[in-house]
């Protein structure tokens, strides 16, 4: 059994259950070296397109994939998922999801965030307590400060920032 | 009469091979098209409002523009610095196609971009952007 594209290579690499040859591991690296720093994990977010072009980087901001890696969501088999297996595509990940009701008090840590219009993703990584000054009533208590950590193109970073304040409360939770 | 065969015979002999798309039905013109090819069916993925203004500004161009323009123009990037992506840059950036496909000939794709089904995908596309933003 040779490389999985290049059958008289010999093997180097075993990933995912796949054998890939020593040209393949550096067009892997390679093609990982183009993303931006916010995409996370970035040594998968590759896909081998054919022998003339190899390995290139997929396509989109990585948000989903950055998701699906944290939660272990590997709808869509290939090519909807990266080298290692994790689906890239925001509608995707929401498979099988629920949509949160109840309002923000009943988010919870790891409960998937998707902005209103469905470009954007990421998770839920902390809920603090409301800030001593928010007031709230019997019956509408003052929200949890909700943290969402996701692949932030614009700050170049897997960034974790508050849903009230960087993303003005707009979006949905899914679990 | 031998004169008028030899006319015939040279003037079909000489006309000028047709252009693909002149021949190819709509139907086939769309399947061949390299900007139908990546942006049919399509998902686009951005973070900020302003880095979804900047594709949009690219769509409105690859919809419009013709092949030369198009393939001079540049775009702010990730971070909103200006004129740093080429469009094909931008859409690799942004636009995530189904299935997954790469733009390795910018120019050949800019030609496209001129093509009516190329056309009539992008605006297609820019109509699916103003209906997820309409949630």
């Amino acid at each position: 059994m040779g490389c999985v594209h290049h059958p008289s290579a010999p093997i180097v690499a075993v990933i995912s259950g796949l054998r890939y040859c020593a040209n393949c591991v550096a067009g892997i690296r390679a093609a990982a070296t183009q993303l931006d720093p916010h995409v996370t994990p970035p040594a998968c977010f590759v896909w081998y397109k054919n022998s003339a072009e190899g390995w290139q980087p997929i396509a989109g901001t990585g948000c989903a994939h950055y998701v699906a890696h944290q939660l272990n969501i590997m709808v869509g088999g290939p090519p909807n998922t990266c080298l290692n297996g994790f689906t890239y595509r925001v509608p995707l990940i929401l498979t099988g999801k629920t949509l949160v009701t109840g309002g923000l008090g009943a988010v919870q840590v790891n409960d998937i965030w998707v902005q209103a219009d469905r470009h954007h993703t990421g998770l839920v990584s902390k809920i603090d307590p409301p800030a001593p000054a928010a007031t709230g009533s019997a019956s509408q208590p003052a929200n949890p400060i909700i943290w969402i950590t996701h692949a932030s193109s614009g700050q170049h970073k897997l960034a974790t920032n508050r849903f009230d304040q960087y993303f003005h409360g707009h979006g949905d939770f899914f679990r | 009469m031998r004169w008028a065969v030899l006319a015939a015979a040279l003037l079909v002999c000489c006309q000028e091979t047709p252009a693909r798309d002149a021949t190819a039905t709509p139907h086939e013109a769309a399947e061949t098209n390299r900007v139908v090819l990546y942006i049919k069916g399509a998902e686009a993925q951005f973070e900020t409002p302003e880095q979804g203004s900047e594709l949009r500004r690219a769509l409105n161009d690859l919809s419009t523009l013709p092949p030369l323009a198009l393939c001079a123009r540049r775009y702010a990037d990730y971070g909103l610095t200006a004129n740093q992506w080429t469009l094909v840059e931008l859409l690799q950036h942004y636009v995530v196609p189904d299935p997954l496909q790469t733009i390795p000939d910018a120019a050949a794709f800019c030609t496209d971009a001129a093509k009516p089904a190329a056309r009539a995908a992008v605006r297609a596309f820019i109509r699916s952007l103003d209906a997820s933003e309409q949630r």
